[in-house]
């Protein structure tokens, strides 16, 4: 015989009185791995999105604004099969695949069907091979576009409609640059859909972690890049494995093989490619010969070379010459400006080309502030060496302000205009103005007044082109003219001069050079090719389904959320467990007296129970564990359904996890006994004589236990005032000293009451937001103050003696004294649960309240908007009214607040996915301080959160010994601000923690987040100062969203005239508000789950008490027999334990709604708040009923028969 | 020699019950006994007299209210919790009126039952033989496998004195062994008792109504207005 065999034993024994614990287990168990398996099925979606947007594609490399080769790896397989062939690597059918992507807005249906946020991505038969189920066609035909299913429904097309896209012009030079064209920003293709893309055709492909699909349309690359003149230029390049053959891909459900990274080196490999294969055309740089082929020049088609070349190429070029590979070279930058006149006195020349350049690119000898002018110009001005001589330029302030400023220098020589070197070349390419004929024909985007172009002008135009009238220094001319673009237009090299000659003496390059060898100039591509890295330029290829799968792999935990929703349903299940637990070991209430009696000790009887109760446990778990799949399943459901809000719209679907449902199976146990643990502990404390007297009426609580032949009390309360036991001691004697019965209670009650009542004062003092929570608190603490109140009064009532009169009606209530416990578990259940159900909704957000006030979520902003294009001017001023065609009048009152956007991953509660790389924003922070727009939740350390839009302006703040310290910024790093939201949960960050970014030309920078707003419309988003964000992503031109102020009359107004102005942007408004109510909605509804799960809580609740009913009424069959036996009736019998019941059920419900009502006190009286008042009523009913029906049947069930059965079976 | 220590030694022992309001019941009113070790004592009196209670007490079942209470010399109010559990699972051996098996175990496990309470290797080792030796003794030598269910009242009181005798007690104290049998079982019943104690000089206290078993002991006591006395002559 051992310990093991008597709790099988026993377990086979008493299965049938187990039975009520293994179901209440199952329902524990089921929510509680059901939760988890939601948890997996999320992030299981979420990874089936993710690959699914991708296909095959592992790598990809996006370099932007900044158009490459298109065939950088050659036009089939092979390029790259060779790549890894030369690399040593295995040999894999990897393809790479180019992409024109551009942003785009449609519309179909002559207007009547639009969609802005589209990306148009041009490609061939490449793209196709890395999609799941290729499109079978391959090539796309001339002029038919494929649409992805979220497009083709937003437009209400099917295959053989026709569509328009408007689509985004790439330009080499930013259109914020000086010079940039507005004109011709966009082009219309007209186009005919050919099929609707599913999603494993690549129809959801993204880069961004997002699992809402965005809008895709496809054509042909051939013909975008004609379209947009960037033929054989490509802005994207995916590349991915296709090899299937080293191990079996697992299927999807429906069909088509999850792919997974068979090759894990392809990233590498790409990169490695692109090293060797990437040339300088791909940076969009140009090599070429000038000044009659002694000098080389590199410039690009984006006018200025980005900055990392004023070091890199010098550097390049000492390394080439010491290691002697080719003739030694030399080299000098010069930058080439358009300025608006030449002024010597009172004659001025206008609209003319001067260049900054470095000495031996200059004419002559020349100084700082000095500057040397040709012939002509001299001619012109009537200037002569030593005259001052005035510069007037535009330079580029914000938002495409275009501010003159004037420099003067005085003048050092004159040179001829035959001078070598000297000529059109000298100019960069300057769009719309380079291929004009005539001055009137340029086409910049600097005001040109054609009234002050003189027909000398012309000709000069029609002889010189933008051979620069002037030459200052380079230094002078980068302080002038540097831009966020560059400071240099050209890099000139020659082959450096006989060793002797002054290093940077006038006339070294390109000028005056008699006997200047030949520029080696296929050498000398070759070498800076290999010398500047792609990296350099933002150009490298990431591991975007590593990222992709990273970023679903830290995806908001739903196992935790549902756990959390859950939880008062399980603790309800478990209550009911326990309960039932309980009371089965009570009618063994002899055999554990037996054991005590027999020397075991009290602890080794519970064991015993307790491993038994743990059979029950794993039983009832695995039971649970069938049952979890369909709740699961429901959960699910109502995420796709009714509570779609919460996931941003995603479908999701059941995944299951054979480890986690071990886990939750484990888990389930483990609280099980954990619960049946508690309620054990006071079993086997009674005496054994006791428990063996036939099942001793004793009230545990009261510790009276009632010998039923002697009437003599328990020994156990005795033992304690004996003086044979004082020396143990117990609390029996303190407590005894408090005196009345249930006083202790009392006083709890009145502590908790008297606390709560203070922190409702203190929040009804504040007046804030913030006092829900205290108002909340408050409700609690009046909850336990109701608990202790009810428990005080059940003592009370126990100890009441018979002087009072008794009636039948307090007969009733007196029996609910005989189970304190028991009572109290049931009250506390119901109270708990009602209060939860119908306090959790002061929670709520409400975008509404408040929401024209500046410290709302909304920033007191009226609306906010997104455009697909950017608009590149400031919407207040005269010149965006003339280029949008805005009527003024209808925008009075209005001011913008714009963002420059910098696209990424939605960090907010829309996005499921961790955003790996967040939207960062650019706003000028004063605009947004001026207004103290938002409130502030956070500040990081060392800061303070009044500062507020303060805090992005960078500074660095240094200890005394000068180290910079909680510093806002340094070099690199980048102060910002983000919702807090986006902060904790999409990111995972917290205020003060540092985010690494790369910008756009591949440096690596750090964002640190110093404070946080408090729930609002910027959410999915990190904010930086404006100059921060250009100076880390030039390239982005214009802005992209707006926070419009306008006075609330006018609102439909401004929104309707901007709509229609910038409609060819595609900007998108929407009122402020409604942005955050969409936000808010993802926390509400989580609030309305939790209500609909703490109902069916508050439901199994009521079943405990149907129960507790049972029991009770069965364990006193024989006193009700008698009752029967000296006259009573059964209806009024039953109305005596229908009442003595209802009274748990009723106290319950009226604590928990009495201190409900004080936690949503804030909400019944503030303005504009919906309380849900029928759904709470509805609901508060449907638990009194129901706890009413299974009350009511229970008590018929024990009642059945007649008096001399039940004292029969009572015996 | 030296006569030997008593094994059992009650001195003015009192035990008291709540009543209504203030009240208290004296069931036991200074009770002073000594057993010998060996000796078979009957304790009767009156229903309601406080025999149970006086049995459970030297039992430590229940605690006196005030007095001494003396086993192999040791003062049991100064053995608690864990150690008072192990003196009686090792010391003592008690028989209800009710058999009090468990119905879940065979007879020969009902007998083990108690040695699962002690980590006593010496115990539990000899525990199996012991038991069928015993139930062999008392004549349930086939009846090993059977259930509770499956015996008579006699037989399941005879299981349940094997369980009491099967860590060896010292003390074997029996509360109305055979108050709910018939005449034949409980003259058996009270025989086997009387034999066990001759054979193994278990020191036997019964308390019964049955003057027959009673007389049969080598001492007899009446309880009675609380106190232990001679008994009255009928």
């Amino acid at each position: 015989m051992t310990a093991r065999r008597l709790i099988l034993r026993s377990f086979a024994h008493h299965v049938r009185s187990h039975l009520g614990a293994l179901a209440g287990t199952a329902v524990a168990s089921a929510v509680l791995i059901g939760a988890l398996i939601v948890g997996d099925s999320v992030r299981s979606s979420l990874r089936q999105l993710a690959l699914l947007r991708l296909g095959r594609i592992e790598t990809a490399m996006s370099t932007g604004d900044r158009l490459c080769r298109a065939d950088l790896f050659g036009s089939g397989p092979g390029a790259v099969a060779s790549i890894q062939h030369r690399l040593g690597l295995p040999s894999r059918q990897v393809v790479a695949a180019p992409v024109l992507q551009l942003p785009a807005i449609a519309v179909a249906g002559e207007g009547a069907a639009r969609a802005n946020q589209v990306l148009v991505h041009g490609v061939d038969v490449r793209f196709w091979k890395l999609a799941e189920k290729p499109f079978v066609r391959g090539a796309i035909p001339p002029g038919s576009v494929l649409l992805n299913q979220p497009l083709a429904r937003q437009l209400r097309v099917e295959a053989g409609d026709e569509l328009l896209l408007r689509v985004q012009k790439p330009s080499a030079l930013s259109r914020d640059a000086p010079m940039a064209t507005e004109e011709d920003a966009t082009v219309a293709l007209r186009l005919r859909v050919d099929a609707v893309l599913s999603d494993d055709q690549l129809g959801r492909f993204s880069l961004a972690a997002n699992q809402t699909p965005p809008f895709n349309a496809f054509v042909s690359m051939a013909e975008l890049q004609a379209r947009v003149d960037a033929v054989g230029r490509a802005n994207l390049f995916v590349a991915g494995s296709l090899d299937t053959s080293t191990q079996p891909l697992p299927m999807l459900p429906g069909g088509g093989f999850v792919p997974t990274s068979v090759f894990t080196n392809v990233t590498a490999a790409m990169n490695l490619g692109l090293r060797q294969r990437w040339r300088l055309d791909d940076a969009e740089l140009e090599l070429r010969l000038a000044a009659g082929s002694r000098v080389a020049e590199l410039r690009s088609r984006r006018v200025f070379l980005d900055p990392l070349l004023d070091e890199a190429v010098p550097a390049i070029l000492a390394n080439t010459n010491a290691a002697r590979l080719m003739p030694k070279m030399e080299s000098a930058g010069l930058l080439t400006y358009f300025v608006n006149e030449l002024r010597v006195g009172d004659r001025a020349t206008p609209y003319s080309m001067v260049t900054a350049a470095a000495g031996p690119l200059l004419p002559g000898e020349l100084a700082d502030g000095e500057i040397l002018i040709s012939r002509w110009l001299a001619d012109d001005l009537e200037a002569k060496a030593g005259d001052t001589l005035t510069l007037a330029y535009y330079v580029m302030g914000t938002r495409r302000d275009l501010i003159e400023q004037t420099a003067q220098f005085r003048i050092k020589g004159i040179y001829e205009m035959n001078t070598p070197g000297i000529d059109r070349s000298l100019m960069p390419d300057f769009p719309g103005m380079t291929d004009a004929d005539n001055c009137r024909d340029w086409d910049t985007g600097l005001p040109i007044q054609n009234d002050r172009i003189r027909p000398k002008d012309e000709e000069y135009w029609q002889l010189h082109r933008g051979t620069p009238k002037a030459f200052i220094t380079l230094a002078t001319g980068q302080k002038l003219w540097a831009n966020r673009f560059g400071d240099l237009t050209a890099i000139r090299f020659a082959v450096a001069r006989p060793s002797g000659a002054a290093a940077n003496a006038p006339g070294g390059l390109g000028v005056t050079r008699s006997s200047a060898d030949p520029i080696p100039i296929a050498n000398l591509g070759s070498v800076l090719s290999q010398g500047l890295a792609p990296g350099a330029f933002g150009m490298t290829f990431r591991p975007v389904r590593d990222e992709a799968l990273a970023a679903s792999a830290h995806s908001q935990d739903f196992g935790q959320l549902f756990l959390g929703l859950s939880f008062f349903l399980i603790a309800a299940a478990l209550l009911l467990v326990a309960l039932l637990f309980t009371f089965g070991v009570e009618t063994r209430a002899t055999e554990v007296g037996t054991l005590l009696a027999l020397g075991f000790r009290p602890g080794q009887v519970r064991r015993l129970l307790l491993w038994e109760g743990g059979l029950v446990a794993f039983v009832g778990a695995i039971l649970g564990a069938k049952g979890a799949t369909l709740y699961a399943q429901a959960m699910l459901k109502g995420l796709s359904t009714v509570w779609n809000q919460a996931v941003g719209g995603a479908t999701l679907s059941f995944h299951l996890h054979t480890p986690t449902i071990l886990l939750g199976v484990a888990a389930s146990i483990l609280v099980t006994v954990v619960a049946m643990w508690f309620a054990l502990r006071h079993q086997a404390a009674q005496p054994a004589r006791a428990l063996l007297a036939g099942g001793a009426q004793w009230d545990q609580d009261s510790n009276n236990f009632g010998d039923p032949v002697s009437g003599a009390q328990c020994p156990t309360q005795r033992q304690a005032e004996s003086p044979m036991s004082d020396a143990g001691g117990s609390l029996t004697p303190v407590v005894s000293r408090i005196s009345a019965p249930g006083q202790l209670q009392v006083i709890c009650a009145l502590a908790a009451t008297a606390l709560a009542l203070g922190l409702a004062f203190w929040g009804w003092q504040r007046g804030e937001k913030q006092s829900a929570g205290l108002f909340f608190a408050a409700g609690a603490l009046l909850l336990v103050a109701g608990l202790c109140a009810c428990a005080g009064w059940l003592v009370r009532l126990a100890a009441t003696s018979a002087k009072t009169r008794l009636t039948r009606s307090s007969l009733a209530v007196r029996g609910a004294t005989r189970r304190r416990r028991r009572s109290l578990a049931v009250i506390g259940l119901l109270a708990s649960g009602s209060f939860l159900v119908a306090a959790i909704g002061v929670f709520r957000l409400d975008a509404v309240q408040n929401a024209q006030q500046r410290s709302s979520g909304t920033g007191g902003f009226a609306l906010i908007g997104q455009s697909t294009q950017p608009v590149l001017h400031d919407l207040e001023s005269e010149r965006a009214r003339e280029v949008y065609g805005l009527d003024a009048a209808r925008l009075e009152g209005m001011s913008v607040v714009p963002f420059r956007v910098r696209e990424g991953d939605e960090a907010s509660c829309l996005n499921l996915n961790r955003a790996q790389e967040p939207r960062i924003l650019g706003v000028a922070p004063g605009l947004l301080a001026k207004r103290s727009a938002f409130t502030f939740a956070q500040a990081a350390k060392g800061l303070s959160r009044f500062e507020g839009w303060n805090l992005l302006v960078s500074r660095t703040r240094a200890d005394s010994d000068g180290a910079a310290v909680d510093g806002i910024s340094d070099d690199d790093t980048v102060p910002a601000i983000g919702d807090q939201a986006s902060v904790v949960w999409a990111l995972g960050k917290k205020v003060g923690d540092t985010i690494p970014l790369v910008d756009e030309r591949g440096r690596p920078f750090r964002i640190r987040l110093v404070a946080a707003v408090a729930n609002s419309i910027l959410q999915g988003n990190l904010i930086i100062a404006e100059n921060e964000f250009v100076k880390r992503f030039p390239g982005v031109a214009g802005y992209r969203m707006f926070l419009i102020d306008t006075p609330s009359n006018r609102i439909d107004q401004v929104s309707s005239e901007l709509t229609r102005g910038l409609q060819d942007l595609g900007l998108e408004l929407t009122p402020a508000s409604e942005r955050l109510a969409a936000f808010n909605a993802v926390q509400n509804t989580y609030l309305g789950t939790f209500q609909v799960l703490g109902g069916l809580g508050l439901l199994l609740g009521s079943l405990g008490l149907g129960v507790v009913v049972l029991r009770n009424v069965l364990e006193r069959r024989g006193e009700y027999a008698l009752l029967l036996a000296v006259g009573w009736e059964r209806s009024p019998l039953r109305r005596l334990v229908i009442i003595e019941h209802g009274v748990l059920l009723a106290a319950g419900l009226a604590v928990g709604v009495c201190a409900a009502f004080v936690a949503v006190l804030p909400s019944v009286l503030g303005p504009g708040t919906e309380v849900p008042y029928w759904t709470l009523a509805w609901t508060l009913a449907g638990v009194l009923l129901n706890g009413f029906v299974w009350t009511w049947l229970a008590t018929l069930t024990a009642l059945r028969g007649n008096a001399l059965e039940m004292l029969r079976n009572n015996q | 020699m030296a006569p030997a220590d008593p094994l059992l030694r009650l001195i003015n022992v009192t035990k008291r019950f709540a009543g209504v309001g203030d009240a208290s019941v004296s069931v036991l009113a200074g009770i002073d006994l000594t057993v010998e070790r060996g000796e078979s004592l009957a304790i009767v009196g009156p229903s309601g007299s406080g025999k149970s209670t006086l049995l459970s007490i030297i039992g430590t079942l229940d605690t006196p209210s005030s007095g001494t209470i003396e086993l192999e010399g040791r003062n049991l109010s100064q053995v608690r919790g864990a150690a008072l559990a192990a003196l009686r699972n090792r010391c003592i051996g008690f028989v209800f009126q009710a058999h009090y098996l468990l119905p879940q175990c065979t007879v020969f496990e009902n007998v083990l039952v108690p040695t699962l309470a002690t980590n006593n290797e010496v115990i539990r080792d000899g525990a199996p033989d012991r038991a069928r030796r015993l139930l062999e003794r008392v004549g349930l030598g086939q009846r090993l496998k059977h259930r509770p269910g499956q015996l008579s009242g006699g037989e399941r009181q005879r299981v349940a004195v094997v369980r009491a005798l099967i860590n060896e007690p010292q003390l074997l104290l029996a509360d109305e062994p055979t108050g709910a049998l018939d005449r034949v079982s409980a003259d058996q019943l009270g025989q086997m008792l009387l034999d066990l104690n001759r054979e193994t000089r278990v020191t036997l206290i019964v308390v019964t109504h049955a003057l027959s078993l009673a007389g049969k002991m080598e001492r007899m006591l009446e309880l009675r207005d609380g106190r232990l006395d001679r008994p009255r002559d009928p």
